[in-house]
């Protein structure tokens, strides 16, 4: 079937809804917005760049971006290595707890995780208490609003990021090669540094890549846990559109960016390649310059040498090579990630209308005050109902998608794929400004379904990356099979293949539904000044005060994802019961 | 029954297995006695054996080969050997020395993977350069080594090459010379052929023993392929439920095994049980049904024991008339089938005491196909009688 004529005809129809959305809502909009920073007042003019260049504002606040995002980029590849390494590492139990660890600060809202820094770091905070009660400072340290809480929060919110980004490098590798190398006369160090870590750093470096873009387009944490001095690009943006009415200057600030982006892409591309941000296999280093690869291998031996002697210095280490040993470091680092949010448990329950440390008495009147808000409960209801229409959409258009990736042969496939995760590959604020450029000029601004539309956009992705990869393990025989027992397209697919599948389609819907029920940047342009949904109202409440009732808020979607991350787990062990029954 | 583990005590005693690491070696590599030893060893995880008490012993060039079902602890067995699975108890040693606490990279030893194992982010003279570069060796020796180790294999041009840039049958080349170029005292290989089609395979068994020869290289082998084992091997260690079943040449194993499982796992075998009548020399009278059978007692049978006779497809003959004539052990039986399989034809029998015994001869055009009731004879040699308890 997969040589037919027609097939690359099939493909394409499969595709086209995905690529007509995408080029509608993401292409266009972001090309006319480039074309509005270079129109002034008066018809062109170059006077928004001029602008850029001459007030030194603009150019700190990009380097100030650059800077923090790749401090957060780097120290986040960091935590996550150890983390990924043990994963991919671990069995059973350990390896379910890592992931739930992982998962469960990936699912929470960036908001929800942002907070709970302000409850630990603030001036009253967690931090600051045990330090005065310990008795190692007599008055409180300024730990918020500083380079390092910023690029803590950060590291936070880019932490399980980067962990998914290079776990798939990680596992891909062949478990026998350490053994191998063993076998051959590699002690531990040089084994890592000459065989396992060269293996990884396709991994590491798109997790860098990833996570460095993605903070590029950050505004909450700078917003709430920094001061002025750590203004990131997005906030400008924001506030230019917001407060100053001005589409030229935050055109222009888009347009460096993006083109900031492209550039890192570039360099990647050259250095790595693309294709390993897909989980795919780097090509060998044929390419690269035999005298540059002589100098990287001559390092690392030379650093596995260096391990290796100390390693022979320190005794009674670890003898037994078979796994199964509890991952400590990991747990640890994967406990760090999740104690954060869970400090907002205990704040919410204070009497104080405060966020101190430790929380005043017990009350629950901060989540009475949200369940009788009409703000609250108006908001929660058109998040899930721009949630669900988002995730509608985005499956219906995302799902032909993935079948055409996964199972056609496609011209020009990689470029084709490189289209449609766009909304992922780009800074997500530079899309929004994007679409909210075009809204504001089709008077759209205010609608949910608008804003549903655009966070479609944001979550085709995600379905077309979760479907694709669920397709790549079906096994297309079963098709084969079905059509020669008699069955046609429509039942094949409804009796066969959908039923398959499904856990696929599943995450992809919930994936897609989360990506607008937690989405800000979007929301914070197009959604208007009367109706909010819930990540915009927390947003609006956080910039007067982080109060208690935030805390209440956010323990509730917390609540929320641990119930939807259970839910998912018992219907994945029930299916599994009943395929190996 | 256990391998023979006869070792000199002059040679225990100068290795105690107490004595850890390399400071117990004895004589380095000019040491005469076997090249890997292992004695009493064993692996339990939790309450569970993977493998019980284990010797065995493999001399300067031989090439010895664990067979086993899957789950017969031979895997188990190598991987310790490695260093790469901690034995529960006994010691193992490798040239001499007492190897049982040393990590991997201080044995010895080559190992070959069935995946390969080679380094993708290598090229393939980086890949068996890599042992050698391990000890230490300096850039002349390793090229030299290299170069030397790619025409024995017959890949000369490859040195600069990836190994994805190679077909499967030569990633297994590779491997082997990498496994191999360090001259390891012994080269462990983890079923390294099962990823092969067959053809390669058959091609790649004779490589590997014609290398084994001409180097003279100590070999511990992984397979489950009975026919493998015997092809390649100066001597199979049969496994079975995570034990040494018998250590033995292939002709030995398959003319004389120790037990009803290692007659069954090695070719065919017809099962007749019985009980025996009497044991005389080596020779017990067994009886079937109305019918008495002489055959070679293979372990501890005595008279009154339930037993059970086995006879080789191959050794069964059909005769059709003078009954009389008949000497040995016979037994009338219904032909059910015959079908020419090849070079070999097969008869399916039926005895009037109800057990099905097959019977292969070597198609002739001439011979008539055997059909109705015949007499079924083999000789007392090819009759084994394994006491029930064994």
């Amino acid at each position: 079937m997969s040589t037919d004529e027609g097939t690359r005809g099939r493909g394409m129809a499969l595709l086209a809804p995905a690529l007509i959305f995408i080029i509608a809502l993401v292409l266009v909009p972001v090309a006319l917005l480039l074309f509005a920073s270079l129109n002034g007042p008066a018809g062109f003019s170059y006077s928004a760049f001029a602008r850029l260049v001459n007030v030194p504002i603009y150019s700190q606040v990009m380097g100030n971006s650059a800077m923090l995002s790749a401090a957060a980029a780097s120290l986040s590849v960091l935590a996550a290595f150890p983390i990924a390494v043990a994963i991919s590492r671990a069995t059973g139990g350990w390896r379910q707890v890592l992931w739930i660890g992982v998962l469960l600060p990936f699912w929470t809202s960036f908001l929800v995780r942002t907070f709970a820094w302000i409850v630990i770091l603030g001036r009253s905070g967690l931090v600051n208490n045990v330090l005065m009660s310990v008795g190692i400072t007599s008055e409180p340290l300024e730990l918020l609003y500083t380079n390092l809480s910023v690029i803590v929060g950060l590291v936070h919110v880019l932490l399980p990021l980067a962990i998914l980004t290079m776990l798939p490098v990680i596992e891909a590798m062949d478990r026998r090669l350490m053994p191998a190398a063993s076998t051959l006369g590699a002690r531990p160090g040089t084994s890592f540094f000459v065989v396992y870590f060269p293996l990884c750093a396709a991994g590491c470096t798109a997790a860098w890549l990833t996570t460095f873009v993605s903070a590029l387009g950050f505004f909450i944490t700078p917003a709430l846990l920094g001061s002025p001095k750590q203004t990131m690009v997005a906030q400008i943006i924001i506030q230019q559109v917001q407060e100053m009415m001005d589409w030229g200057l935050a055109a222009a600030l888009a347009l460096v960016t993006l083109v900031a982006t492209l550039g890192v892409y570039w360099v990647y591309d050259k250095m790595v390649g693309l294709s390993s941000l897909a989980g795919e296999a780097t090509k060998s280093a044929g390419g690269t310059l035999s005298r540059v690869r002589d100098f990287k291998q001559a390092v690392l031996w030379n650093l596995g040498r260096v391990t290796d002697a100390v390693l022979r210095l320190i005794p009674g280490r670890s003898s037994d090579a078979s796994s199964g040993s509890v991952p400590w470091v990991a747990l640890a680092l994967v406990a760090l990630m999740v104690a954060p949010v869970l400090i907002l448990i205990p704040a919410s329950f204070t009497t104080s209308a405060f966020i101190d440390w430790p929380p005043q008495g017990f009350s629950t009147r901060w989540y009475e005050d949200i369940f009788q808000s009409p703000v609250w409960g108006s908001a929660f209801w058109r998040s899930l109902g721009v949630g669900a229409t988002a995730a509608l959409i985005a499956s219906v258009i995302g799902i032909p998608a993935a079948f055409a990736f996964a199972h056609q042969r496609l011209p020009v496939r990689s470029l084709l794929l490189g289209l449609v995760l766009a909304p992922v590959i780009l800074p997500r604020i530079i899309i929004a400004l994007g679409l909210f450029y075009v809204l504001s000029r089709v008077n759209l601004v205010g609608s949910s379904l608008a804003l549903a539309v655009g966070h479609a956009a944001l979550a085709l992705p995600y379905v077309v990356i979760t479907v694709t990869a669920t397709l790549k393990s079906y096994d297309r025989r079963l098709d084969a099979a079905a059509s020669v027992l008699g069955a046609r397209t429509a039942s094949r697919l409804s009796r066969v293949t959908l039923p398959i599948i499904m856990p696929g389609i599943v995450s992809a819907v919930i994936f897609a539904f989360a990506t607008s029920f937690d989405d800000l940047t979007l929301s914070l342009f197009v959604s208007g000044g009367l109706f909010t949904t819930l990540p915009k109202q927390m947003w609006d409440d956080a910039l007067l005060k982080v109060s208690p009732s935030l805390a209440a808020v956010s323990v509730l979607l917390f609540a929320g994802v641990l119930v939807v991350m259970g839910a998912a787990y018992l219907a994945r062990a029930a299916m599994r019961k009943r395929r190996f029954a | 029954m256990r391998s023979a583990a006869t070792a000199s005590m002059s040679f225990e005693a100068a290795s105690m297995p107490s004595s850890r690491g390399s400071n117990a070696s004895v004589g380095a590599t000019l040491f005469p006695g076997p090249k890997l030893r292992v004695s009493g060893v064993s692996k339990k995880y939790g309450d569970a054996y993977a493998l019980r008490e284990s010797d065995l012993e493999l001399r300067q060039g031989e090439f010895v080969t664990l067979l086993g079902p899957s789950g017969s602890g031979k895997t188990t067995l190598l991987m310790m050997i490695a260093g790469l699975v901690k034995p529960t108890s006994g010691d193992i040693w490798i040239d001499g020395r007492v190897a049982t606490h040393q990590q991997p990279y201080e044995r010895d030893v080559g190992m070959m993977f069935q995946s390969y194992a080679l380094f993708p982010h290598m090229t393939v003279g980086e890949n068996i350069a890599f042992p050698l570069k391990m000890k230490g060796a300096s850039k002349e020796r390793i090229r030299d080594a290299v170069g030397e180790v790619l025409e024995q294999i017959k890949l000369p041009s490859v040195r600069n090459r990836f190994p994805s840039e190679l077909s499967g049958g030569q990633q297994q080349r590779i491997a082997l010379a990498r496994s191999i170029v360090h001259r390891p005292s012994v080269v462990l290989m983890d079923e390294p052929l099962a990823a092969l089609d067959k053809s390669l395979r058959t091609h790649m068994q004779m490589e590997i023993r014609q290398l084994q020869q001409a180097l003279n290289i100590t070999v511990l082998y992984v397979t489950h392929d009975q026919e493998e084992a015997m092809t390649m091997s100066d001597r199979i260690c049969l496994m079975n439920e995570a034990r040494i079943e018998q250590v033995a040449a292939p002709s030995e194993l398959y003319f004389s095994p120790h037990s009803v499982f290692a007659a069954g796992f090695l070719g065919e075998s017809n099962c007749l049980d019985g009980i025996v009548e009497s044991v005389e020399g080596g020779t017990a009278r067994v009886r079937h049904g109305g019918d008495v059978f002489e055959g070679r007692v293979m372990n501890a049978a005595k008279a009154g024991d339930a037993c059970r006779l086995m006879v080789r497809p191959e050794a069964i003959s059909m005769a059709t008339n003078n009954v009389g004539l008949v000497q040995g052990n016979a037994i009338p039986a219904d032909v059910t089938s015959h079908v020419i399989g090849g070079a070999v034809s097969r008869t399916t029998l039926q005895t009037e005491t109800g057990v099905l015994l097959a019977a292969t001869q070597l198609t002739a055009r001439s011979a008539p196909p055997p059909a109705g009731t015949v007499l079924v004879t083999f000789s007392p040699q090819d009759c084994l009688v394994f006491g029930a308890n064994s």
